[in-house]
């Protein structure tokens, strides 16, 4: 297990390899700002630059823009109630309500401790436990995936728990709209209305762009005061949030292994985990009723269980050669074109390179980690412009970020429509959350639902006859029988136990 | 302002506002089944078993919309039901000042500004239509320094740009003029 | 007002100073080339192009970033770069399914012909693989066995009118096999599936048999190509079986060759061209390409109308493969 790690010493342990993570965190956290741009677009675009670097420097930076830009979406949800990343649509939830009690450093100063937090405990989840959850993953066939999708789905319905009803619509609005583009399955377009943009669907980033960012900036203009200099104060580098999150670790270490368990199983992502990992941390809380208002549990749970996931992505990825999301599809290609191809020859034959890629893992938590003691004062005091310098600088990053997805103005149409869709939501107490977790996981639920029954045959029993399928179901069922219980029913249940 | 259309806003502000959503859901619902019913069905691929046929789950999808909306649009009449009486608070606060109505016109300007933006930003391209854009929102936010509205504009532009077309190779439009410096 | 027309002035000058100045090397290019990749961003087939596209940007003097825009089995691709002006600073990345199999379909309406040629990129073999563990069948011979006698109880990754779909559904039909066909987003899924022994064999490519060697069986490459054999690590042909697919050449690949719009001027045509000559010959790169499986096909310009033609004439002979296919798997279940 810590063969490949002492292997990798010498590979990573070079002056390119440390400055590439070192480099690539900074970056990664700045990209995960950026509205629009998220780690995969920042690989993506970053890609050819790692073409002339040896495989362990290249790997190693590409990692680390993954790892710093999975925490930094969380930093302008926190600040400015713009997700950078749909993976910070969770975060947001707690995060923005903590900052609006003028508690911004300590709301910044937790998300990204915890995340770099969650990495190390999603590192030594892949160290150690690779080949186990490898073997795991890989009963996850199309009937499991399916089944787990579903619940995440459910999840919608925990997350929005105030206004289910509402939840249930804006899930199902962001399921449908993940239907838009090419049927693999019926080999034709559906919804694309002849449209040539629409050929490729609508982009995630576009929407959850739109949704939240456009609509906030609507939002604030029309609150007005745009000179008045905000009530900011500045702060200096601290420790006091890393030891908030560490007095959280009951939380912490749960979150971040529901985070990297869901990392290793094929489809899942960030976006699922903190949402599962935040709608758990609220369930088995005392305290669940401050979720939503600025609790410091919420963060926590959410930004581990997200930067985990990476670490379990990255099972998947090298042991098996089946990437654990988009991201780590990426960084599978990226691993080929460096001259290697993952799966289990490379931990066979390329100890060192693997051992190379964990250390460059670990290395770039642990600059995230002093990132957030030194950079966290920095970042607050962006909020210090007033509103009429911020308002047009975010509304022109939000349209670079997206306009870089695939250089296109369409995604920019789409951008504008959701953020007046996102705005007027908004404004009806509709939650925008489950249209990000519908958008995410309905492509899954539907292809592999659909998938099943080809392989099967159009054998429903399938899904039944299959034990992991069947008991993920089962408990799918009863969280759904959970939900239409009475809340008088409920409580008295749970009084009883 | 007329009376008349103050009277109105104060009435989309109540009742009619609340239904906006559930009204918007229900003709994402319409055109699903229109599509479904329409081009899906020219395309052969909204009927068979279920694998094969696009139109089950949208449509599923769609009732489900339907049912929440109509479940909404029923709770929306209950309440302004009850509140009929006490609606006189609720109804003051939804009752825009003239401020209000401004900034309110102001991030509708906004928006019309942005979509020049995105419209103007191939043919004119993106270092004329940037700070072109961004000096408007300046404006229109207050800032009445000419040379921060230029300076500023111009800035960020050009930086912005540097970032995105120079560092990470994004193909910015060039425009009519071809202006493409990175 | 007049602060916005004294600005929209200030801007004005500003342009009329850049427009200056690049007037003055009116060479082409003077700014970046753009290639419109039609599959999804990261891929090592984006990765492949990319390498192409750098060594093309330092010959050019100007960055050609590739950008990924996926869509409908490629046609969003290729409408987004019909869409731009035929200046040379937009090429398509032309992939068979766009360029070729939707036309095919009546999903695009362009021919090989529509379109100016730069050289031709690579190619990617398919081959049938299935896990070294199964017992049922262990070679060619008794794989055709199994899948007769249980028609249409098998499955394997199959999506719709793509390749390597196409080229599977005609060996089936050409050898009147039933098997059924699961679309996956990427092989490496389906590979996945194999192993947890929910598909019964796959189709892979070079890649993907790279990664996973020791979890794959080769039984035969679906190319008659001896540089393809190479690639399998010696593995059989149908040909070596006396069965003849009925498709040869580039039609049973998957491949690329860059394009320009029909109507870009004749001497930026030849810049680009000259440029990916040199790169595609510059032997740092061809390693580079080689290394990730992909085979770079070398083929020039003036090749390209008949190449491209005859790969469509042999499509379109699979062409009625998939519809069998349907209703083959439909009849047997």
């Amino acid at each position: 297990m810590l063969e490949p790690l002492f292997q990798g010493i010498q590979l990573f342990f070079t002056m390119d390899a440390v400055f590439a993570v070192l480099v690539g965190t900074l970056l990664g956290l700045l990209i995960g700002v950026l509205p629009g741009l998220g780690p995969l677009m920042g690989i993506i675009l970053l890609l050819p630059i790692t073409f002339h670097m040896e495989p362990v420097a290249g790997m190693g930076l590409l990692i680390a823009i993954y790892v710093g830009g999975s925490c930094g979406g969380a930093i302008s949800a926190i600040l400015v109630r713009i997700p950078g990343t749909p993976l910070a649509a969770a975060t947001l939830l707690d995060g923005y309500p903590m900052a609006q009690k003028g508690r911004a450093k300590d709301a910044v100063g937790i998300a990204i401790s915890a995340s770099a937090l969650g990495g190390v405990l999603g590192g030594i989840v892949l160290i150690f436990l690779a080949p186990l959850l490898a073997r795991f993953a890989l009963e996850f066939a199309p009937p499991e995936t399916f089944a787990l999708a579903l619940t995440g789905l459910l999840v919608i319905a925990l997350v929005s728990n105030e206004a289910t009803s509402k939840g249930i619509m804006t899930g199902a609005f962001g399921l449908l709209i993940s239907t838009i583009g090419y049927d693999q399955f019926a080999n034709d377009l559906r919804f694309t209305f002849g449209v040539n943009g629409l050929l490729g669907g609508i982009h995630i980033v576009a929407m959850v762009v739109g949704l939240f960012a456009i609509s906030e900036v609507i939002v604030q203009i029309k609150a007005g005061f745009f000179s008045r200099n905000p009530d900011v104060p500045w702060v200096r580098p601290s420790l006091n949030s890393a030891l908030m999150v560490l007095s959280r670790w009951v939380n912490l270490v749960r979150s971040s292994a529901i985070g990297s368990f869901l990392g290793a199983l094929p489809g899942a992502g960030g976006v699922v985990s903190s949402f599962t990992a935040y709608a758990i941390a609220r369930s088995s809380s005392k305290t669940p009723e401050k979720f939503g208002t600025g609790f410091e549990d919420g963060i926590v749970a959410t930004e581990s269980a997200n930067n985990a996931t990476v670490g379990g992505s990255l099972i998947p990825t090298l042991s098996l050669g089946i990437p654990g999301d988009a991201t780590s599809a990426v960084l599978m290609g990226a691993l080929i074109i460096l001259g290697f191809f993952p799966g289990p020859n490379l931990f066979e034959q390329n100890q060192d390179v693997v051992g190379g890629i964990f250390l460059a893992y670990m290395s770039a938590n642990v600059v995230l980690f002093f990132a957030g003691i030194f950079l966290t004062p920095l970042f607050v005091a962006c909020i210090k412009f007033k509103k009429q310098y911020l308002l047009p600088f975010i509304t022109l990053l939000c349209v670079l970020g997206v306009f870089s997805l695939e250089s296109s103005t369409f995604h920019l149409w789409v951008m504008l429509a959701f953020g007046i869709i996102g705005y007027v939501l908004r404004r009806y107490d509709y939650p925008l959350a489950p249209m990000v977790i519908g958008m995410v996981l309905g492509p899954i639920a539907e292809s592999n639902f659909r998938r099943s029954l080809v392989i099967s045959g159009n054998d429903y029993s399938f899904f039944i006859d299959r034990p992991i399928a069947a008991t993920i179901l089962a408990i799918n069922l009863v969280l759904i029988i959970w939900m239409l219980c009475p809340k008088g029913w409920k409580n008295r249940l749970l009084r009883r136990v | 302002m007329t009376s008349n259309s103050i009277r109105l806003g104060r009435f989309t502000g109540r009742l009619p506002g609340r239904l906006i959503a559930p009204i918007f859901f229900l003709a994402i619902a319409a055109i699903v089944f229109w599509q479904t019913n329409t081009d899906l069905v020219e395309k052969d691929i909204a009927s068979g078993s279920m694998q094969y046929n696009a139109a089950f789950v949208p449509e599923v999808l769609a009732i489900v919309l339907i049912v929440l909306a109509f479940f909404q649009i029923l709770q929306a009449f209950r309440l302004a039901d009850a509140n009929l009486d006490t609606s006189a608070s609720e109804a003051d606060e939804e009752d825009e000042t003239p401020t209000e109505r401004g900034l309110a016109l102001r991030s509708f300007v906004a928006l019309v500004f942005l979509a020049f933006y995105i419209f103007a930003m191939r043919p004119l391209g993106y270092h004329i239509a940037t700070p072109l854009f961004l000096a408007c929102l300046f404006v229109l936010l207050n800032v009445r320094n000419l040379f921060l509205v230029l300076g500023l504009s111009v800035g960020i532009s050009y930086a912005s740009a540097y970032v995105f077309g120079g560092l990470l190779n994004v193909v910015l439009p060039a425009g009519v003029f071809e202006i493409a410096p990175f | 007002m007049t602060l916005k027309s004294k600005f929209s002035l200030g801007v004005a000058t500003i342009a009329a100073v850049a427009l200056a100045g690049s007037a003055a090397f009116a060479d082409f290019p003077e700014r970046k080339i753009q290639n419109i990749f039609p599959w999804a961003p990261g891929t090592v087939a984006h990765g492949v192009s990319q390498m192409i596209a750098e060594g093309m940007s330092e010959r050019l003097g100007q960055p050609l970033p590739v950008v990924a825009t996926p869509g409908a089995g490629g046609v969003k691709a290729f409408n987004t770069a019909l869409a731009a002006p035929a200046d040379g600073y937009t090429i398509f990345d032309g992939y068979v399914a766009p360029l070729v199999i939707s036309p095919m379909f009546g999903r695009a309406d362009w021919g090989c012909d529509d379109f100016t040629p730069l050289w031709s990129a690579t190619s990617n073999a398919f081959a049938i693989a299935i896990s070294p563990t199964e017992e049922r069948f262990t070679d060619f011979p008794t794989f055709i066995e199994y899948l007769k006698a249980n028609p249409g109880k098998t499955a394997y990754n199959g999506n719709g009118l793509s390749l390597p779909h196409m080229v599977s559904a005609k060996v089936l039909q050409t050898l009147d096999l039933v098997s059924r066909p699961v679309p996956y987003d990427d092989i490496e899924l389906g590979m996945k599936d194999l192993r947890s022994g929910v598909l019964d064999w796959l189709v892979v490519n070079p890649g993907v048999y790279n990664a996973n060697k020791d979890n794959l069986k080769i039984l035969v490459t679906l190319s008659e190509l001896e540089s393809v054999q190479r690639t399998y690590d010696g593995a059989d042909r149908a040909l070596d079986f006396g069965i003849d697919l009925g498709i040869s050449g580039l039609a049973p690949m998957g491949w690329n060759w860059w394009l320009v719009r029909k109507d870009t001027p004749e001497d930026r045509v030849a810049v680009l061209r000259d440029a990916m000559e040199a790169t595609i010959n510059d032997p740092e790169v061809r390693a580079q390409i080689e290394a990730t499986g992909f085979v770079l096909t070398e083929y020039s310009p003036d090749q390209y109308s008949d190449v491209c033609n005859s790969a469509r004439a042999q499509l379109e002979s699979a062409k009625d493969a998939i519809t069998w296919e349907e209703e083959a798997v439909k009849a047997a279940n």
